[in-house]
């Protein structure tokens, strides 16, 4: 038995501590997707921690036919999209470059201090770039793009989650992708990509 | 041959893993011959590094996940009281770690797992054919137990059915039935002290042809 399995058994009988390891191991992960997903600093931290309170009341239900990550996946996905069905978040006002994603930014430039100011200012850009395309595309595009891109889950996998086909989640992520072309500034004609990857921005 | 409108159809997928190692030999070969293509999947490649290395420079510094563990930790704890997951029993406890043994597999080298099988097999044929050769046939131990049964017998029943033959004759209407009626009333003049029918053959006159009706059933009497 591995340890996570043991801390999932002990979860089960209601240890906290050892499900407090578990969340320790994944928070990261989760935290990102919710964070890329809502794209809001105090939503994302909303969306994660329901995810877990679900997973942990649901924790009866995991029978190790799976790994603990996929099972909490599942949940994720599941909460997200609830979360959009719902409406509690008001989608349509988050804007790219919004508050929060500025502060994570900041966050990170100040602790790279070794980095100079031209990069600095280079990365904030494409991360406004990348986030304003993301902020375009719905909810289950990005949410699928997401899936795709930090999960690495294969286009089978995404439909069995999603309920839809695989052909589905290959548009979307293509239409995704598209939107992330015209934001970085690279059309379908290749020879703007070498105007682009001058500016620095491919860097 | 190289297809450019084919090839631009795949290359996500040839980007994202998503065709098998032959398509994907076959597409590589094909941007080798095609520049068009090639540049286009470098600037798809390319798209992807970039929305990865922005999505992760946009996560919180190192400094924010204590925190949120701490958060998070705070919110479970609190949420522990309120929220009871199910305990299971010992017996389900056993039941699972029956069926994750069950369910479990090993990694085994090959040239290993093909030695183990050899012997396994040379055991068994061994095995069969040091045993006993010649093995008499096994005697059925079936016991015979006697039973008298009783068996329902059909009897025959004798069934006797009384037919009265009516003889009519068939003449001229007038005659015929002035005949019929004189012989009725005859025989109803005729009756004896027993009660019985004397049948008498005064005023019958034969006719050419005679009809014979059968009637079956009890005696009217």
């Amino acid at each position: 038995m591995s340890s996570e399995d043991e801390l999932v058994g002990r979860a089960q009988t209601g240890d906290t501590d050892a499900f407090c390891l578990l969340a320790e191991a994944y928070e990261r992960r989760i935290y990102s997707l919710a964070f890329h997903y809502c794209r809001d600093r105090q939503d994302a931290e909303d969306l994660s921690q329901e995810v877990w309170l679900k997973a942990y009341a649901a924790l009866a239900t995991f029978r190790y036919e799976s790994s603990f990550y996929t099972w909490l996946r599942k949940i994720t996905i599941n909460c997200f999209l609830n979360h959009y069905r719902n409406r509690s978040f008001p989608w349509s006002i988050k804007i790219a470059g919004s508050a929060s994603i500025d502060e994570h930014a900041a966050e990170n430039d100040a602790q790279s201090a070794t980095a100079g100011l031209e990069t600095t200012l280079e990365n904030r850009m494409v991360i406004e770039r990348v986030m304003q395309a993301l902020s375009e595309a719905t909810p289950q595009q990005r949410l699928i793009f997401l899936l795709k891109h930090q999960e690495g889950m294969t286009y089978e996998e995404i439909a069995k989650e999603l309920d839809c086909s695989p052909g589905t989640v290959k548009k979307s992520v293509s239409r995704t992708i598209a939107k992330l072309r015209k934001q970085l500034g690279v059309s379908e004609e290749p020879e703007s990509y070498v105007s682009c990857a001058a500016t620095g921005i491919w860097k | 041959m190289h297809n450019c409108r084919l090839t631009k159809n795949r290359l996500l997928d040839l980007l994202l893993d998503e065709v098998s190692p032959t398509e994907a030999k076959q597409l590589l070969e094909g941007l080798d011959d095609c520049p068009a293509c090639r540049e286009e999947y470098e600037t798809l490649k390319n798209t992807w590094r970039v929305s990865a290395h922005a999505l992760q420079s946009a996560l919180p510094a190192e400094d924010f996940w204590p925190g949120h563990h701490a958060r998070l930790r705070a919110r479970l704890m609190n949420a522990s009281s309120l929220i009871q997951p199910v305990h299971y029993s010992l017996s389900s406890r056993l039941w699972i770690g029956l069926r994750k043994l069950a369910t479990t597999s090993v990694r085994v080298p090959v040239p290993a797992a093909l030695a183990m099988l050899l012997l396994i097999g040379f055991s068994l044929f061994a095995l069969r054919s040091s045993g006993p050769r010649n093995i008499p046939p096994s005697i059925p131990l079936v016991a015979v137990e006697t039973r008298t049964v009783p068996v329902p017998v059909i009897q025959e029943r004798v069934v006797t059915r009384v037919v009265h033959v009516k003889q009519r004759g068939r003449g001229k209407r007038g005659a015929a039935g002035q005949s019929d009626l004189s012989t009725s009333n005859v025989a109803r003049a005729s009756l004896d002290a027993s009660g019985k029918t004397a049948m008498s053959l005064v005023g019958f006159k034969p006719t050419d042809q005679v009809k014979l009706t059968i009637i079956k059933g009890n005696d009217p009497k």
